[in-house]
């Protein structure tokens, strides 16, 4: 059924068409829902967020945690955190092995990958858009096991009598043998005045989400000199942005095509170049940009700052479960086998540093999840072994 | 002509076998355009929703002007505008359903005509009990 189709009506307001309906908007970043006239979503909302705002006419995102009901218990061979390619492709080699596993992803399904524009250089596809992509594996991955979006962890211990993982999520109470993290890295924020400030109203950390408030000609920068610092000019370039890259090196460390696809566009470079400051009123206005050679700030009018100067790992389960991280913060694991520091624990994707390339992640989630389940079978049955062996004795 | 190809034939062919090959009701598409307004956007709306009706006999689309009867009846105001089965159902996209909306289009037609939902139980469930009206809006970009 369409649900309540007497009380909920639902309108698609694309802001291109609509600018003077963009304007008003409180950021300017997009999706924003609006319940009744009151803003109720920020972002891709996980669909229990996004319910609950419904009827309450709040950003859940900022309410706390829902109740675990009690006695909701379940048992899984293996908990993967984390839906982007290496969680999704763990699941489904950890299913097809014969693993009985879940997927807890706290936001939405396909990670980093979901807000890039562009993939060029994932074998199969010569050139597909990132959503596109991690639809298509979401898809792959729901066929073999439950995928929960908008669910996170908020406790983790282990029994010390069976080994056994318990992991309380906002929903349910989870008993493991094997955990698999895989969530991932977030954006490394900009540390100058402003970038908070005004996030959302010109500051942005995805240009596949925001570019569109750019288009025609209007003046912006972007901050960094990578992959994707690089793809978000290219991007921004395409839709009719005045686009200047500020690095603060003197030589990107794109790709070569990425590279040769900027030279081509002339997007201006200043290098060894930092942005100092972001300014404005209830709007990006200007940065200040110093030249760290020479130690001379200038001042720039822009609309807009997108930010794409790497990533942070989000470790916060891994501290709380005391695996051993690098000097970085990401996890530390045998490459061969994607194993951590604490036994029946794994890691794989960008959590544990590296690459960041979707093929690396999906590669470390599918030898993850097949070191998974030799070690869960070897274990248990090393197990059964010996309370059989108990029990002759009884 | 270009107002034919803006589906291209390996995509028609996956969604007239993939997605519109279940329809069960007729779903009626009314798509508002005013000339002057959004020109570029008109043009590209009337051709996806014209090249979707080939796909399937239960998609009924009917085009009308922005201010004319029809289009005050349904309090549409702006161009492009296209409204999913209007008489059952509160759909609506202010604006072209274009790139990404392109896939929320096809899910709409399909639960208009099959009554389905992309909902879990849970959520079905919860929303059972909302005593208000609610109007949702979503701003997007094609991207």
């Amino acid at each position: 059924m369409i649900i309540r189709p007497d009380l909920i009506s639902a309108e698609a307001i694309e802001i291109f068409e609509n600018q003077d309906l963009a304007d008003g908007l409180e950021s300017m970043a997009v999706p924003q829902t609006y319940t009744n006239g009151k803003r109720t979503g920020q972002g891709l909302q996980p669909e229990p967020w996004f319910v609950d705002a419904v009827l309450t006419l709040t950003d859940p995102q900022a309410a706390p945690a829902p109740r675990i009901a009690p006695g909701e218990t379940l048992e899984k061979d293996l908990v993967i955190i984390g839906g982007g390619p290496a969680g999704l492709t763990a699941a489904i080699y950890a299913t097809r092995a014969g693993l009985d596993c879940v997927v807890i992803e706290k936001a939405n399904l396909g990670g980093q990958v979901a807000i890039t524009p562009v993939v060029e250089n994932y074998p199969g596809f010569m050139r597909i858009g990132g959503k596109s992509l991690m639809d298509l594996i979401s898809q792959q991955a729901v066929q073999y096991a439950d995928v929960h979006v908008g669910e996170y962890v908020t406790e983790i211990s282990r029994e010390k009598k069976d080994g056994r993982f318990y992991l309380k999520t906002n929903y349910a109470i989870y008993i493991a043998k094997g955990l698999l993290i895989a969530t991932g890295a977030d954006y490394r924020h900009l540390d100058a005045p402003g970038a908070q400030k005004f996030y959302g109203r010109g500051v942005s950390y995805c240009a596949t989400c925001d570019g569109y408030f750019f288009k025609d000609g209007r003046r912006v920068v972007v901050v960094g000199g990578g992959n994707t610092a690089v793809t978000d000019a290219l991007y921004l370039h395409n839709l009719g942005s005045q686009v200047t890259l500020v690095h603060w090196r003197d030589e990107l460390k794109a790709d070569l095509r990425l590279r040769e696809s900027l030279k081509q566009t002339n997007i201006p470079i200043l290098w060894n170049s930092e942005v100092r400051e972001i300014t404005g009123d209830k709007v990006v206005r200007g940065v200040r940009i110093e030249d760290n050679k020479t130690g001379r700030k200038t001042d720039m009018a822009v609309d807009g700052v997108f930010i794409a100067i790497g990533y942070a790992p989000s470790a916060e389960l891994a501290k709380m479960l005391g695996l051993e991280l690098d000097e970085q913060g990401y996890i530390k694991v045998d490459l061969t086998t994607m194993r951590t520091s604490v036994p029946l624990v794994y890691a794989a994707g960008d959590i544990t540093g590296g690459m960041k390339q979707i093929t690396v992640a999906v590669a470390q989630g599918s030898i993850a999840a097949m070191t998974a389940f030799e070690d869960i079978q070897s274990q248990y049955q090393k197990k059964e072994k010996e309370a059989a062996a108990a029990a002759e004795k009884v | 002509m270009a107002e034919q190809e803006i589906i291209p034939d390996d995509v028609k062919q996956s969604i007239r076998d993939t997605f519109f090959s279940n329809l069960r009701d007729d779903v009626a598409i009314e798509v508002y355009t005013l000339a002057g307004m959004n020109d570029q956007y008109n043009e590209a709306t009337v051709a996806l929703i014209k090249g979707l009706a080939t796909l399937s006999d239960k998609i009924k689309v009917s085009f009308h002007t922005v201010g004319d009867t029809q289009s005050q009846k349904r309090n549409v105001t702006r161009s492009p505008s296209v409204l999913i089965a209007p008489d059952k159902y509160g759909m609506r996209y202010t604006g072209s359903p274009l790139g990404e909306e392109g896939k929320s289009l096809i899910v709409a037609i399909m639960m208009a005509s099959t009554g389905g939902t992309v909902f879990s139980e849970q959520s079905v469930k919860k929303l059972a009990g909302l005593k208000d009206k609610r109007h949702i809006q979503v701003y997007m970009s094609p991207t």
